[in-house]
């Protein structure tokens, strides 16, 4: 009788359980209409799963996973073209147009806005919270944990005083405490020059500073727009290349969006750190 | 040899000839006036015999050759052209206006020597500007501007003074200031020649009168031969005479004659 | 008259080399006079060192000769087209410079020549200077004057923005406003290096039409009749202008009203004369130029300012002061 009671209880629990907050039931068509979100459904989802991703997916200098979004049917993030795709899951984000979002929601359909991620803490939330929006909860433990890895191996033998490195972009706009390469930065056992400057996430570094505070390493997202601009041009100032600092070029999908990912970006920082001469790891 | 000759001058703007088959010839001490109706092309064979238009056939020659076989520089020394309605468009001081007419004696570097200001002097004096010598060019009477403009051209030293009329819109004084001094440079060795509307001053003032009608010349000789009733009524279709009053002659205008004027449309 | 156009020149000289050396003292990092000359002659691996010749002094030099190309070139074109509303910007030189470089920059047209960019600008420059005087013709009214430039410009100016939106660069985008509005920020002195012969070449052409736009105020007849080749001072004027706007433009951007304010301002000085105006102008805009990019650095924290926003801010108010006053002369 005991055990009879006891396996009742114990359905009934399972049935509550079952019913509230576990995963939901994996959404069959999703959309997505914003860069970011396309790189974790591309990297979570089964590929039947997905209906369409932006039309930047395929941009290999902005897209991490741009040969996976080859074949996939791209959309323009207009709401037209969303409608007629009959979605069960809509993917947007930062950036997304506002009133697209407004009308898809109004018509009933789900959407889902995804915020720009600034560090790691935020990138492993968005990454869960994905996972079991699209029903993939175990990739989504799988991918954090190798992200974690990878950025403990980055971080090992950071030293006790920590190398400085910064950001540089074209004009001189460097990223502070609270930016994604700020995070990325700490990651690798870097100081940030626009930190310890006082700056925010988004601060102004004159050139003629530059060379007053000496970093030794500097940073930009240049790494593969190999076309003539101003902006690549400008590192070609002779200030910047007769200084004594390293730089190192990322590129630009780094910069782009806060992803598992990013922690190749942190790897690449950290094998920096560690070539530099010894005198300039203070 | 006169100084100034032109010979079968054909001259076509657009596809209308302006000059046809003129001839004239100039020598050193005369004064003469070229008198035609409107559009008869005076102005524009004075701008022909100045070098700014060519001529199409025939040649003009000034001081032996051809004007343009001279190097514009040489040519300005000879010749001075003074344009219809002369005018600043900067308000530059007179004096450096009238200066500006010692250009054809320097190089682009170099400054105005003793001869240049000396030149630039007696032509302000002649031409009585002296007193305007710091005014802006602009601030001028229609009088004014006359005096210096030709005294603009008196600066070049050229012998050869071809004037489009020098005295049309002014007051009675400025008209016969200004052909008494144009009338003194003939007198002392320059020649000129000058377009005139009013009949009068080329009576008095002129030594011969060359007569354009249709872009052909209709009569040439000294006024009291040319200004004739006939001839008046031919090329100006006008009822005029040439009278005597106190040794000084005049153009009487009585009316105009009936039928047809032709006039060629500019 | 020579001496009071003697001391004009002693005093814009002096202007000048004022205007360098505060130039020289300004920027976001406080230097001492001390330093600021040691980096200039005995130079050595120091901040100061560095900050002095590679970044403030290319800028300095640059301001010096934009301005200074800006300025003569105004004061030729307002004396070639016997109209005071004349100068690159006005007239669509500039613009046309701006488009023809950023054309050959974004589209990798120039490959690795240097020479080529400020020989786009020029080529763009010439261009428009050619164009004006076919839709303007020679003795053309303010009005119509305007009304060529401003065709000129706006064209200009759609199509620099469409080459630059058709660039492969993902940067292209946000630097339109270098192009349209000019900056000497965070130049180096190649950038001088690049631009200062051909500069140099438009100047001596410009400056050796002097006499003969003294004497093309009285009329292109009277001009003609007193030795003056017109042909051959257009064609110097053009394509003394192409070069000098097209090179400053190449490296600087399109930065506007500076002929158009200088000659304006000198112009009394000179008693009116078009030809003695150039060499004061060439003076005058160097002069204008430096003010102008110090006040930019001063007024400015973080981001700069466009240099050819605080021309414009002066100029604009002027041009119209000017139309007015050429309105109520000819009422």
């Amino acid at each position: 009788m005991r055990n009879g009671a006891a396996a009742i209880l114990f359905t009934l629990l399972a049935i509550c359980a079952g019913s509230a907050g576990a995963e939901d039931a994996a959404p069959a068509r999703v959309v997505s209409i914003h860069l970011c979100a396309d790189q974790f459904v591309l990297a979570l989802a089964d590929r039947k799963q997905i209906a369409s991703v932006s039309w930047l997916a395929t941009d290999d200098r902005r897209s991490h996973m741009a040969t996976q979004a080859a074949g996939l049917r791209p959309n323009n993030g207009t709401a037209e073209e969303i409608v007629s795709l009959r979605p069960d899951l809509v993917l947007a984000g930062f950036r997304s147009a506002r009133s697209t979002a407004a009308a898809l929601r109004a018509l009933g359909y789900r959407v889902v806005d995804l915020e720009f991620a600034t560090d790691f803490t935020v990138i492993r939330r968005q990454i869960r919270e994905l996972a079991r929006l699209l029903g993939q909860s175990a990739r989504g433990e799988e991918m954090i944990a190798e992200m974690d890895e990878r950025l403990a191996r980055a971080a090992a033998d950071t030293p006790a005083i920590r190398p400085v490195a910064a950001i540089y972009q074209p004009m001189g706009f460097t990223s502070g405490r609270g930016s994604l390469e700020h995070a990325l930065m700490t990651a690798a056992g870097f100081d940030n020059l626009a930190e310890k400057l006082g700056m925010g996430a988004l601060g102004h570094l004159p050139l003629e500073a530059l060379v007053s505070t000496k970093p030794a390493v500097l940073v930009n997202w240049m790494g593969n727009d190999p076309a003539p601009s101003l902006a690549r041009s400008f590192y070609d100032h002779p200030a910047l290349t007769g200084g004594p600092w390293r730089t190192l070029s990322l590129p630009n999908k780094f910069w782009a969006c806060g992803a598992w990912y990013s922690a190749l970006a942190v790897e690449r920082l950290a094998g920096l750190r560690r070539d530099l001469p010894a005198g300039q790891r203070q | 040899m006169s100084w100034l000759e032109a010979e079968g001058l054909r001259v076509r703007l657009g596809d209308r000839t302006v000059l046809d088959n003129v001839s004239l010839s100039v020598a050193k001490g005369e004064l003469v006036g070229l008198l035609g109706p409107n559009a008869s092309g005076k102005s524009t064979l004075l701008r022909t015999l100045a070098g700014l238009e060519t001529s199409e056939a025939g040649a003009v020659r000034i001081d032996g050759a051809t004007v343009a076989s001279y190097a514009p520089r040489d040519r300005a020394r000879r010749i001075a052209y003074l344009e219809q309605g002369a005018a600043s468009e900067w308000p530059i001081a007179v004096a450096r206006l009238v200066a500006l007419g010692r250009t054809p004696h320097l190089e682009p570097w170099e400054r105005a020597g003793e001869t240049d200001r000396d030149a630039i002097a007696d032509a302000m004096a002649r031409c009585d500007v002296t007193h305007l010598a710091s005014r802006a060019a602009t601030e001028l009477s229609g009088g004014e501007a006359a005096r210096v403009m030709l005294a603009r051209a008196l600066a070049t030293g050229a012998g050869c003074l071809l004037a489009d009329e020098p005295v049309s819109h002014l007051d009675p004084y400025h008209q016969f200031s200004i052909m008494g001094v144009i009338r003194a440079h003939a007198d002392r060795g320059g020649l000129a020649l000058a377009a005139l509307h009013d009949l009068t001053l080329a009576a008095r003032f002129c030594d011969r009168v060359l007569l354009l009608r249709n872009g052909k010349i209709a009569a040439a000789g000294p006024p009291g031969e040319i200004l004739t009733p006939e001839i008046l009524a031919r090329v100006f279709s006008v009822e005029a005479s040439l009278v005597e009053q106190d040794g000084l002659l005049q153009v009487v205008q009585r009316g105009i004659v009936g039928g047809s004027h032709e006039e060629e449309t500019p | 008259m020579t001496g009071r156009i003697g001391s004009l020149y002693f005093g814009l000289t002096l202007a000048v080399l004022a205007l360098f050396v505060v130039s020289l003292m300004t920027g976001p990092s406080a230097l001492s006079v001390e330093e600021v000359w040691n980096a200039l002659v005995a130079p050595d691996a120091a901040p100061s060192a560095i900050i002095v010749r590679e970044i403030r002094l290319p800028r300095t030099l640059l301001a010096i000769l934009v301005g200074a190309s800006l300025g003569l070139a105004g004061a030729a074109l307002q004396g070639l087209l016997r109209n005071p509303l004349a100068e690159p910007g006005i007239v669509g030189a500039s613009s046309a410079a701006a488009f023809g470089t950023a054309l050959v920059f974004y589209f990798g047209l120039a490959g690795s020549s240097i020479a080529a960019l400020p020989a786009a600008g020029m080529a763009g420059a010439l261009l428009a200077v050619g164009l004006l005087f076919a839709l303007a013709g020679r003795d053309a009214t303010p009005l119509s004057l305007i009304l060529a430039g401003v065709a000129i410009s706006s064209f200009a100016s759609a199509l620099t923005a469409l080459a630059i939106n058709l660039a492969s660069s993902a940067y292209a985008a946000l630097e339109i406003t270098f192009w349209l509005l000019g900056s000497l920020a965070d130049r180096s002195m190649s950038h001088v290096a690049v631009a200062a012969p051909a500069m140099a070449a438009g100047w001596v052409l410009l400056l050796s039409g002097g006499r003969s736009l003294s004497v093309l105020s009285l009329g292109e007849d009277t001009a003609q009749s007193l030795g003056v080749s017109l042909t051959s001072l257009r064609a110097r004027i053009v394509l003394g202008v192409a070069l000098a706007v097209g090179a400053s433009v190449s490296v600087s951007g399109a930065i506007g009203f500076v002929g158009l304010i200088v000659p304006h301002l000198l112009r009394p000085a000179v008693g009116h004369d078009p030809g003695r105006l150039l060499g004061v102008s060439l003076l005058g805009g160097a002069a204008l130029m430096l003010a102008a990019d110090i006040a930019v650095r001063l007024l400015s924290s973080g981001i700069e300012i466009r240099l050819g926003v605080v021309t414009a801010l002066i100029g604009a108010p002027f041009f119209l002061a000017l139309l007015m006053q050429m309105r109520r002369r000819t009422t």
